[in-house]
């Protein structure tokens, strides 16, 4: 037999599928060197597309992590053969030239009608093929099989490269811990976010509250370069989204339907919410500590309230009793009256918005609150960390009456946020109730949908409680490792991740995907792609409802 | 042992020197040969009637004149197709150490055949003499005297027949074209001459000899062109030289001669230095020339040593000057003459100074001696297969063995 | 159609030798020949070719000096065909037995005396499907010109299939394949088969 024929293509189990060629070395740890069949072209081959390996006893499933030329002879590197002659080509293409993938295998599918008994899925790999075992590009399929169909529990969040099959999340895991997606500005973040969301009030049972710090995901999306810009939640899902907002003027402006104005009393901000805006409000030590001096000296309810009504002389004599420098109490006076300037802050809310927000969540009424014009960090801070730590107090209270009754237990409760590196950095993740929540809310089925494009910032201990994590394009070293701690096959990924699209392309691994996936994001804002979703235009609803009617009058 | 070359070299050193003088002495007796040689042109009956008048006195031989002996004649042109055939001849002499007593001959011949029919064939045809009469001449007169054939004799024998092979071939294959027949010796079997043998050896060798020779000549006779010829080469002949001694003395008479002439002795001696291939290598300057014909004087009558007339003429190769020997009825044909020279010019020129038939004959002939071993293993095997008494003698088992 | 061409005079397990009928007509450089070893049907790859004097003491010596055309010499001195011989030499590269044709070593030579047959085209064809006899040349130990060999059976080859390019492309990879190490090699074999 020649020794072509053995490199030689050959149709897979599937009969579609393309051979791609052979496996000829490789680990388990470090990944499997395949060898390009002759006839097959090196520049077809993409890092990040997915082959299946077929091993004696069983199937491998794996991604294309490189890709690298190969001479038999080390001498054909300096002196090259004349390949303009086309039978030297033809001769020398895959036999003394050849590319070689490096391919990470990550799943097996068993084989045989045993395993189809005992109906096993894919399972992580623990070993590795036999040598020579051959190589298939994966089918629509194979992908299928290893992603799950989109059912009730699947959601269908993009298509793998160069594929039309449908990979799918499996949300129920996706909510079962808190997930992040990250990517540097740009890349599609508040896009996926979006699916995400959708995706979520369609087929999970957590009900979500999103802290929409740019009025992105309320009503109305923005779009580049198309001026109509995308549908928000409400306009999708109407009464199962309540928007609330911090900024009634700006959501009138802006035609959005609002549910509530939100305000925030003084009366509810406590000395950790002042210790989380240390930063934009340039707090000392000294200033904390005097802060909870204040606290002991008016009580936690009316701190702030008294402190901010002072007088210059009155503070003075209040420091003086207190706090001998006075100069602290002064400083702290000039940083804490910022917080007068924001509207949204009164000394009594004339309304209980957190309640509000818990009667909409329990209904099972997605919340998203609006900020408006107040954009800067220490509105969105300030007023994300006050309510989240309201509700941290409630879930905890609720799932402890519960005492293992689960239907009296809260709905699953996903807090989506946006800068979250300034929420669990390390400095302050101990500290503050999303750090809290990032670690144990688990138990009490409140998780955290993070976006952030800086994920270096993130603590370590929190990121590794991130269970799913999607990431578009990062180009920041620490970002790129940060994001990858802990994920075995890193290197290999990393270089998957470098190779992204700047748009509409992410990597997504973890819980809630049996492997890592780099998928195109499916589209959203065309009218197809909200078909896609489900949803019907009032006035294509419209003629449907009347070609019904037209049916039941005959 | 290997030869002692270093004892040997002194020797030939030593044999060199005398040489020398000799070579210079031969350069002056070539000058007054030429110098003889060219006065006596243009007299050939005066020279012939000197001849005539006192050979019988002579002692050495003079031969015949039969044109102006001066004469170079150069090479006639070839026929279009014609054959040369060759024979030559190689012996295993009988060993007495040997087991058997046996000789053998091998008779090698060359028939090449130009023209439009170019073609050759080359064979070999080995003789066993292993019967009585094969070994043994027996005296016609006495039964019990008889001369073992072997060394000389075998060597005369062995040209007897290579004699009788050419005639053979060229009975059969003079119907093909004219045909030029060699030899590579004297037409003249001098090997009997002398009293090394009784006459009824001699006369019984003569007269096959006779037979086959005369074959030679009714071809001749019928029409068909063949031409005989024996080739000498570096032949010693000094017949012609003696012809200029003769026309050089005026008193040609041998008896007595040093008593009555000392000087005129010194002059025949001087000349008589020189043989013919001497003189006629200055005559014949041209490659492919001949001198004239002349007449041997051997005998043929009642003590002959050759059965026929013989004539001779000298011939420049373009490497030496060879002596070729036609019998007489060649001599006395014209055209056969001329065919004779063109051919036999044209086959020394074709083998490079050497007639390339006489060379491919020769070739057939050899027995190598990986040949010979073969021959006396076959002869043992033979014995031994038909249970015949072979008792090699010790000394031929020690000269086979060379054991240490 | 096979021509006898010539007889086995010298044979052993992986070579053999053969004196070619006729005088300068022996098999081209890289033919295949067949001889027999009696049952089998032996191969062979022509490597040798020597016209020489049968007697080994003589030697040619140049007879043409003065002549027009070489055919003269010939016709002039026909003494010489007599005194010349080609001969020619074969590497062993399989057999045939019972009508299967193996790439490897027969389990016996080729008698001696046997035919020596040039193989038609048809024969080429059907011995050159497999080329796991490149492998036998390549690695052969004989001291014959190897590389040349190679390329000239395959270039044989293709003449006999009707110039069929991709058969040259295979025996092409296959040699790739062979001198995977050796790119020199594998060059100067390429280059001799393109041409």
């Amino acid at each position: 037999m020649n020794a072509d024929r053995f490199f030689a293509i050959d149709d897979g189990p599937g009969g579609t599928s393309r051979q791609l060629g052979i496996v000829v070395s490789g680990s388990l740890t470090e990944g499997l060197e395949v060898r390009l069949a002759s006839g097959v072209s090196v520049e077809d081959m993409a890092v990040g597309r997915y082959v299946t390996i077929e091993g004696k006893r069983q199937c491998f499933f794996g991604m294309v992590t490189d890709i690298r030329l190969e001479t038999t002879d080390k001498q054909m590197v300096g002196n090259p053969p004349d390949v303009s002659d086309s039978f030297v080509a033809d001769v020398i293409e895959g036999t003394s030239t050849f590319a070689l993938l490096h391919v990470l295998p990550m799943l097996t599918i068993p084989r045989g009608a045993a395993a189809q008994l005992r109906n096993e899925g894919p399972q992580p790999v623990k070993t590795i093929p036999a040598h020579y075992s051959r190589v298939h590009e994966a089918s629509e399929e194979d992908v299928s099989a290893v992603f799950g169909a989109e059912d009730s529990s699947h959601y269908f969040i993009g298509t793998p490269l160069d594929m039309e099959t449908k990979v799918c999340l499996n949300l129920e895991r996706f909510v079962e811990r808190s997930s992040g997606i990250f990517g540097k500005s740009g890349t599609g973040k508040t896009f996926l976010t979006r699916i995400l969301l959708i995706g979520m009030v369609q087929k999970s049972k957590a009900v979500s509250l999103v802290f929409d710090m740019h009025n992105e995901y309320g009503w109305k999306g923005s779009w580049e370069g198309h001026g109509d810009g995308v549908k928000g939640l409400k306009q999708l899902f109407g009464q199962k989204v309540a928007v609330f907002t911090l900024d009634e003027e700006s959501s009138r402006r802006r035609q959005v339907q609002t549910d509530h104005v939100v305000e925030i009393g003084y009366d509810q901000i406590e000395p950790e919410d002042i210790e989380m805006l240390k930063e934009p409000l340039m707090l000392s030590p000294r200033a904390m500590d005097a802060v909870h001096a204040l606290v002991k000296h008016f009580g936690e309810r009316h701190w702030l309230e008294e402190f901010l009504k002072l007088e210059a002389k009155d503070r003075d004599e209040l420091a003086e009793e207190i706090d001998p420098a006075s100069g602290t109490l002064r400083a702290l006076s000039m940083s804490l009256s910022r917080l007068k300037r924001l509207p949204f802050l009164t000394a009594h809310a004339r309304q209980d918005c957190l309640k509000a927000i818990l009667e909409y969540l329990d209904r099972g009424t997605n919340v998203v609150l609006e900020f408006g014009r107040y954009q800067d960090l220490t509105a969105y801070v300030l007023v994300a960390n006050v309510l989240t730590r309201r509700l941290h107090e409630h879930y905890v209270e609720r799932k402890e009456k519960a005492m293992g009754d689960k239907a009296q237990e809260p709905r699953p409760l996903v807090i989506a946020i946006e800068e979250a590196h300034k929420f669990l950095n390390p400095e302050v993740s101990r500290q503050t109730i999303f750090g809290t929540i990032a670690r144990e809310m688990r138990k009490y089925n409140v998780t955290l949908l993070v976006i952030d494009q800086r994920p270096s910032g993130i603590d370590d201990e929190i990121m590794s409680q991130i269970g799913t994590r999607i990431t578009c394009l990062l180009d920041d070293e620490r970002d790129v490792d940060s994001v990858l701690m802990g994920v075995s096959g890193k290197n290999e990924l990393k270089s998957v991740l470098a190779k992204l699209e700047t748009k509409q392309q992410a990597l997504i691994f973890g819980h809630a995907v049996p492997m890592p996936v780099v998928v195109r994001t499916r589209d959203y804002g065309t009218a197809e792609s909200y078909r896609e979703f489900g949803f019907r235009e009032a006035a294509e609803i419209h003629t449907l409802v009347n070609e019904d009617l037209k049916l039941w009058d005959r | 042992m290997t030869l002692d070359l270093l004892a040997l070299s002194r020797q030939v050193e030593e044999a060199a020197l005398p040489l020398q003088d000799a070579e210079r002495a031969r350069e002056s007796s070539l000058s007054r040969a030429l110098s003889v040689f060219s006065h006596w042109q243009g007299t050939v009956d005066a020279l012939r009637a000197k001849v005539d008048g006192c050979g019988a006195h002579m002692t050495f031989r003079v031969p015949r004149l039969r044109q102006e002996w001066g004469e170079v004649i150069g090479p006639p042109g070839l026929p279009e197709d014609y054959g040369v055939i060759a024979v030559d001849g190689s012996q295993i002499d009988r060993d007495r150490h040997a087991g058997l007593d046996c000789a053998l001959i091998n008779i090698g011949t060359a028939a090449l055949w130009y023209g439009e029919r170019s073609h050759a064939d080359l064979s070999s045809q080995p003789l066993l003499l292993c019967k009585e009469n094969d070994l043994y001449l027996a005296d016609p007169e006495n039964k019990d005297n008889r001369e073992p054939i072997e060394g000389a004799l075998l060597h005369a024998k062995r040209s007897v027949l290579e004699c009788g092979r050419l005639a053979e071939l060229s009975q059969v294959l003079s119907e093909e074209g004219p045909l030029l027949c060699l030899v590579d010796n004297s037409l003249v079997l001098w090997g009997l001459m002398g009293r090394r043998f009784e006459t009824y050896v001699r006369r019984a060798l003569l007269e096959e000899y006779g037979v086959h020779l005369r074959r030679f000549r009714e071809l001749a006779q019928a029409g068909k062109r063949v031409a005989l010829v024996g080739y000498v080469s570096k032949s010693d002949s000094s017949q012609v030289v003696n012809l200029l001694r003769l026309a050089d003395c005026q008193d040609p008479d041998c008896r007595n001669c040093e008593e009555r002439y000392p000087r005129r002795q010194q002059s025949c001696h001087e000349l008589g230095r020189l043989r013919d291939r001497d003189l006629f290598a200055a005559v014949l300057s041209t490659p492919g020339s001949r001198s004239a014909l002349f007449d041997d004087p051997v005998s043929t009558g009642e003590n002959a040593i050759s059965p026929v007339e013989v004539s001779f003429f000298y011939l420049n190769t373009g490497e030496e000057i060879a002596r070729a020997e036609v019998p007489g009825w060649v001599a006395d044909d014209p055209a056969l003459l001329q065919f004779a020279h063109a051919t036999l010019w044209s086959q020394a020129r074709l083998g490079f100074g050497y007639p390339v038939a006489l060379t491919e004959a020769h070739e057939q002939a050899v027995v190598s001696v990986a040949d010979r071993e073969q021959f006396w293993s076959l002869i043992e095997s033979t014995s031994y297969t038909h249970r015949l008494p072979y008792a090699p003698s010790i000394k031929s088992q020690g000269k086979r063995l060379r054991a240490l | 159609m096979c021509t006898k061409i010539g007889e086995v005079v010298e044979a052993n397990t992986i070579s053999f030798a053969a004196q070619s009928y006729e005088l300068h007509q022996a098999p081209p450089f890289g033919s295949l020949v067949r001889a027999s070893d009696g049952e089998a049907d032996i191969f062979g790859l022509v490597y040798s070719v020597v016209t020489a004097s049968i007697d080994t003491g003589r030697r040619p010596i140049a007879r043409g000096r003065d002549e027009q055309d070489e055919e003269d010499i010939y016709r002039n001195n026909p003494q010489l065909p007599k005194l010349l011989r080609t001969d020619f030499d074969s590497l062993i590269v399989g057999f045939r037995q019972a009508g299967t044709v193996r790439q490897y070593l027969p389990p016996r030579p080729p008698r001696l005396h046997g035919f020596v047959y040039l193989s038609g085209n048809a024969e080429i064809v059907e011995f050159t499907q497999s080329l796991d006899f490149l492998n036998t040349i390549v690695s052969c130990s004989l001291g014959a010109p190897l590389d040349e060999l190679a390329a000239a059976c395959v270039r044989l080859a293709e003449e006999a299939r009707g110039g069929d390019y991709s058969f040259r492309v295979a025996a092409g990879r296959e040699l790739a394949m062979l001198l995977s190490t050796n790119q020199q090699r594998l060059k100067a074999i390429l280059r001799r088969i393109r041409q």
